[in-house]
């Protein structure tokens, strides 16, 4: 009882905050047909075309490596958006935030809600998806989807007000951002698959450790096999992006808002 | 119970150095002090300021640009961290500094209500009464369901100061902005903004203008060059603030002199 009366103010928070992004996301497609169905559909096709060109492997059927793929890419989305979409939050929102008695804190928050309900709407695809096609791969993997989600927020969060501090303080970090991140896309497994153990796939994802929250991620639905290695070094990397983006935090909050 | 202590709080501005910036310490008419630092240039807007905001205050800012007027309204609101001494702020603050700042202009006065409920708080059950009571009070009409980029600026106050008293900030931070607004309308938001301003424990607003400080605040905090040159009655501290821009006028229309 205790605890949810700890935890209540936050969820109810979180609830306020998806409806505020689903007023903002509706708005942003108001006018088209589709409305806010065009987030999971641009992903759909999107996905559907890296499938269709990068199936390297006659072994692996076109349906399974579009799953593989379109669940790689939700998540894809979601990191990039944390990256690309956190350059310049301080510079163009808090002010936003403010009016609407929002702190520099809770402004990170509400971008963060923001990215987490466009992922959630892709994902509610994904699980569609594979519930049609592969329901024997849903089972309880989904069980590890809570402790996934909330490694990815801490993640998220702490490298998004990391990503903003570097380019409130070295400008030039804003191509440089959006260029790694466009670099990472390719030099992850989104769209190839790491199916030998040496060479520089093999490499890639060995040292990149956004291919172990890919790999988790594919396990939460089940098209992958669970590895204990992956959930382990994105546990640790999770932490430590938290860790980093609090110290920044705490080290900056006196005069990031202070830059013009 | 609402509350504002400021204590010897110091508020600087940084700005990337561009070029030469050696020409950017030179003092002129209006302004606060530059400091060309190792990486940044750095704006003292405010030094050492001290001062107590209580319940029921009713204060106003003047000075010249730059005297850290709006600086000191975006402290008091969150907006900006400050360098040194003690900041402490009770009650929900709810600032306006610019006409529909916190309002996203695409959307209809309708949508925009209910994202300002949603922000502030107002639980789910009572949005739709809230929204509707927003309505009203603006006498929008049928504008509220449309975009808020195609209203006037009458019809942007009347919608802000509608959801300005909807939020019931405890201190209310209001920029110059009331006074931008064209004298004609100023009749019809003024009752929406009396009816705001009664509601308010603490009211800060910044302004030039003698008669919408007269009207609405009972003390005048006059800032210069970031520091705080007086603080009293509107009355007194108007006539004091009055007579320097009087000399200082003449000093420079003096020096100007053939």
């Amino acid at each position: 009882m205790d605890l949810w009366c700890r935890i209540r103010p936050y969820l109810s928070t979180t609830v306020r905050f998806l409806h505020v992004s689903y007023i903002e996301a509706k708005n942003e497609h108001s006018g088209a047909r589709f409305g806010l169905l065009w987030t999971p559909l641009s992903a759909l096709i999107f996905s559907a075309m890296l499938a269709l060109v990068f199936r390297h492997s006659d072994a692996v059927p076109a349906g399974e490596y579009f799953l593989y793929v379109f669940c790689g890419y939700v998540f894809w989305s979601f990191v990039s958006d944390s990256v690309t979409g956190s350059t310049d939050i301080i510079q163009s929102r808090l002010d936003f935030a403010i009016h609407n008695n929002l702190s520099l804190l809770g402004l990170f928050g509400k971008t963060l809600v923001d990215r987490l309900f466009e992922y959630f709407m892709n994902v509610g695809v994904l699980i569609l998806l594979i519930a049609i096609f592969r329901l024997h791969d849903l089972g309880m993997g989904l069980l590890l989807f809570p402790p996934f989600l909330l490694l990815i927020i801490l993640a998220s969060l702490g490298g998004s007000y990391l990503t903003n501090i570097v380019t409130v303080l070295y400008p030039d970090m804003k191509t440089a951002v959006k260029v790694g991140a466009r670099f990472m896309f390719f030099a992850s497994p989104v769209f190839w698959s790491v199916d030998t153990s040496h060479g520089t796939r093999a490499l890639l994802a060995h040292y990149n450790p956004v291919a172990y929250y890919l790999a988790a991620a594919r396990q939460v639905f089940g098209l992958q096999p669970l590895e204990p290695v992956a959930w382990i070094v994105t546990a640790a990397m999770s932490f430590l992006v938290a860790l980093a983006g609090y110290l920044a935090y705490r080290t900056s909050k006196s005069f990031v808002r202070n830059f013009k | 119970m609402a509350k504002i202590e400021l204590e010897n709080v110091s508020v600087s501005y940084y700005l990337r150095k561009q070029g030469d910036v050696s020409k950017t310490t030179e003092r002129g008419a209006v302004g606060a002090e530059v400091i060309i630092g190792r990486r940044y240039l750095e704006v003292a807007a405010l030094r050492d300021i001290s001062i107590s905001i209580q319940d029921g205050d009713r204060v106003g800012l003047v000075g010249l640009n730059g005297s850290g007027k709006s600086t000191l309204l975006k402290l008091c609101a969150g907006a900006l961290g400050y360098q040194s001494g003690r900041v402490k702020i009770e009650g929900q603050v709810s600032p306006q500094f610019a006409l529909g700042s916190g309002l996203r202009p695409r959307l209809s006065g309708r949508r925009n209500t209910e994202l300002k409920c949603l922000y502030m708080g107002v639980p789910q059950s009572e949005i739709l009464r809230r929204v509707e009571e927003v309505k009203e009070l603006s006498g929008l009409g049928g504008y509220f369901e449309l975009p808020i980029h195609s209203y006037s600026a009458g019809m942007r106050s009347r919608l802000v100061m509608s959801l300005l008293r909807l939020v019931r900030g405890e201190i209310l931070i209001m920029d110059e902005w009331i006074n931008a607004v064209d004298p004609s309308l100023h009749a019809t938001v003024g009752g929406l903004q009396k009816q705001l301003i009664d509601r308010a424990k603490i009211l800060i607003l910044a302004s030039h203008s003698r008669r919408v400080l007269e009207e609405w605040v009972d003390r005048l905090v006059w800032l210069d060059c970031g520091k705080i040159r007086a603080d009293g009655a509107i009355g007194e501290v108007y006539e004091e603030y009055q007579r320097w821009l009087d000399e200082r006028g003449g000093k420079k229309t003096a020096k100007l002199a053939p």
